[in-house]
């Protein structure tokens, strides 16, 4: 039974052997930190983990939060006044004894009210069998008070309760939450764990997507290849802009029509740009083939214009504006200092 | 599935589920009532996972079946219409067609697939009257922490053994205790289980719309705790966790004691806790010659005494208490006097109704305050 529930699961061969052996020999550790790059399975494996304990996968796999209907209620959630989100915290539980928190509102953080939910709900007992599990998906997502209310339920969770955290990079949590959980580092995937994922899902235009996935699976199939297409002739328009390939004014129109997207977030647009300018390090260095191989003229042209220190500097410059998105700045306004300061070099 | 029903039936059915059904948006299947028609009666679920209802009344089935229904819309709805039969029908796209006389509605339902399944009842532990329960659930329920870290607090304990029942409920700061009096039919073995807050809320609900003397099964099983009463099944999750021994907080004996009359008393905590620290809501007492005197200040706005007379001869006694703690207990308690049995500054008070009836007990405790 355990390998059935485990075995569409592509790649990380270890960590799905732990699990495996952790129900196999019934020792199963209350507290658990599956880390690893966004799409690489953490979720999803924590679903399957937690079917096996208490059955039910179909109801299980209803809390996906990529999926559609999940995806709405959290969109929509956006737009309530934040006195509203806090009244009602956000959790799916398609499965009595499953429960996902997700984070929430515009900045997609885990709250304070969740984890208060959290705590209450922890000391009720399972509607059947043994456990209940609770996934807190994206534990980095929790500010410092929210995680610091956990560390009393995650040193003594009570005996039925299985506590499963996400995170991109573990190395961004609180050391206190760090050090209460059994750590399962996820990594990307191997090309032929890739390639065998998209046959098995059929995906369309599965080499495109796996390029620009990087052995990610929830990435590759997430990624909605038009919109990618619509954000990366914007972000390539701005690397021309600043590398002095264009003129200034060739990256206003982009500008309009971003600012005008006023539901898109600004992330979605940065994403874009570190690869492109992955892409343009690639050029530089004649690695081949490029992740965007389809706009190679475009890059090429940018690459033969910039040196290592622009590229290091305009990485810098993203990076800085991943850390200010939480403080909810002006997208076309950041995006147009991003171009003026990298053409200043 | 299709039936028809009273009117008066099914808002009174209804209004019973609104108190479990989910009220939040996220999990849809929670806000809806699980509505099953079969021989000549409906049966209405309602959870919010936590804890479920299920009550039924009589109805007309013309084809059994089941569906769900959005709960607090269809209520809604349905306490509008007109006096008179209700008739309802969910079709296989499980939308609900309600109609009363010359209304018609319809209302989009969900599969009853999604639905959590609930357990089943076991066999009965005990056969309570439901004024009893309502009666032990009020002189404790206000005693339970809000202090959410403190899970195994969050509820209170029940405690059956052979001849009677108890409910201790306890913040670490002050403590309830009510056994019953008289003879519970049905309890064969000890039994013990911790009971959320909420299910003794909802618990209470049932009590007010029923007969003091209607009987509650009483039944438990590894993770939940189920009371019926009449057609009507509410059924909670356990609280999980270790309760306090709270036999040994109970004081074996206290040093001195005195009569008070309640409302005297608690009227004059009430004035004087106006001058108490806002947030230890401290005052004192002080059991003297021929009185007992409550006594409170805040320098900076004022300060407070008022005393009652009682009857004591012993030497005088000072003790801080926290101000609401000591209300809760005169709010809950009945009867016109009670007994205050205190020790020394540094041990606990205690507060007991003067006479108990019929055998039961009442026992209140509170730490005392450093002032």
């Amino acid at each position: 039974m355990v390998r059935w529930e485990l075995e569409n699961f592509f790649g990380n061969a270890a960590v799905v052997e732990t699990l495996t052996e952790m129900i196999r020999g019934q020792r199963i550790p209350q507290t658990l930190l599956l880390s690893g790059p966004e799409g690489v399975g953490k979720a999803t494996l924590a679903r399957r983990f937690g079917a096996l304990l208490l059955g039910h996968p179909e109801r299980i796999e209803q809390d996906d939060l990529s999926l559609e209907s999940n995806a709405a209620i959290m969109a929509d959630r956006e737009k309530w006044p934040s006195d509203k989100r806090n009244e009602d915290p956000l959790f799916f539980s398609s499965h009595p004894d499953f429960v996902t928190f997700p984070p929430d509102g515009p900045l997609r953080q885990l709250t304070i009210p969740q984890m208060r939910l959290l705590k209450e709900r922890a000391s009720l007992k399972p509607l059947s069998g043994a456990w209940r599990v609770f996934l807190i998906d994206g534990i980095d997502r929790a500010n410092e008070q929210a995680a610091n209310s956990l560390l009393k339920t995650l040193e003594e969770p009570p005996p039925h309760l299985i506590l499963i955290m996400t995170a991109r990079n573990p190395f961004d949590l609180l050391p206190t939450i760090r050090s209460r959980a059994v750590p399962l580092p996820l990594g990307r995937l191997t090309e032929g764990d890739m390639r065998a994922f998209a046959r098995a899902r059929a995906l369309d235009e599965a080499e495109r997507r796996l390029r620009l996935a990087e052995g990610s699976p929830g990435v590759a199939v997430a990624l909605d290849l038009e919109a990618y297409g619509r954000r990366r002739e914007a972000m390539l328009a701005l690397l021309r802009v600043a590398s002095g390939v264009d003129p200034f004014g060739a990256w206003m129109k982009h500008a309009d029509s971003i600012a005008a997207r006023r539901t898109e977030k600004l992330d979605s647009y940065l994403d874009v740009l570190y690869i492109l300018l992955e892409d343009v390090l690639r050029a530089t260095n004649g690695i081949a083939p490029l992740r965007n191989e389809d706009a190679r003229t475009h890059i090429q042209a940018v690459a033969e214009r910039v040196s290592f220190d622009w590229l290091r500097a305009a990485v810098a410059r993203v990076d800085e504006l991943m850390d200010l998105l939480r403080r909810n700045i002006q997208k076309s306004l950041a995006l147009d200092a991003f171009a003026a300061a990298l053409r200043a070099r | 599935m299709e039936f028809t029903v009273s009117r008066a039936d099914l808002v009174r059915e209804l209004n019973l589920s609104q108190g479990v059904v989910e009220k939040k948006t996220t999990i849809p299947i929670l806000s809806n009532v699980l509505v099953e028609a079969e021989g000549d009666r409906i049966v209405l679920t309602a959870t919010d996972l936590e804890l479920g209802i299920r009550c039924s009344c009589p109805a007309r089935v013309k084809k059994a079946g089941a569906g769900t229904i959005p709960a607090k819309r269809l209520l809604d709805y349905v306490r509008l219409l007109p006096e008179g039969d209700v008739q309802v029908k969910i079709a296989d796209n499980h939308w609900a067609n309600i109609t009363c006389g010359r209304s018609k509605t319809r209302i989009a339902g969900m599969s009853r697939d999604s639905f959590p399944e609930l357990p089943e009842m076991p066999a009965v532990l005990a056969e309570i009257p439901i004024g009893v329960v309502a009666q032990m659930i009020g002189k404790t329920v206000f005693a339970i922490s809000n202090e959410e870290s403190r899970f195994t607090l969050s509820g209170a304990l029940l405690v059956l053994r052979k001849g009677g029942l108890a409910m201790v409920a306890t913040d670490g700061h002050r403590l309830a205790m009510v056994e019953s009096g008289g003879e519970i039919a049905g309890i064969t073995a000890a039994y013990r289980a911790l009971l959320p807050r909420k299910a003794m809320m909802e618990l209470q609900k049932l009590a007010n719309d029923a007969d003091p003397a209607a009987i509650v099964q009483f039944s438990g099983d590894e993770n939940h705790l189920f009371f019926k009463l009449g057609d009507r099944l509410l059924l909670s999750r356990k609280l999980t966790g270790n309760f306090p021994d709270y036999e040994r907080v109970l004081p074996k004996e206290h040093g001195a004691s005195v009569g008070l009359n309640r409302e005297d008393l608690r009227a004059a905590i009430e004035r004087v806790s106006q001058f108490s620290d806002e947030r230890s809501r401290a005052i004192r007492v002080r059991v003297g010659d021929g009185e007992v005197k409550v006594h409170s200040s805040v320098s900076d706005t004022g300060e407070s005494e008022d005393s009652i007379p009682a009857e004591y001869k012993g030497a005088p006694v000072e003790i801080g208490f926290n101000a609401q703690y000591m209300v809760d207990f005169l709010r809950a308690v009945d009867g016109e006097t009670i007994t205050f049995l205190f020790k020394d500054p540094h041990s606990a008070g205690e507060l007991q109704p003067t006479a108990t009836d019929k055998g039961g007990s009442y026992r209140y405790v509170i730490m005392p305050m450093r002032i």
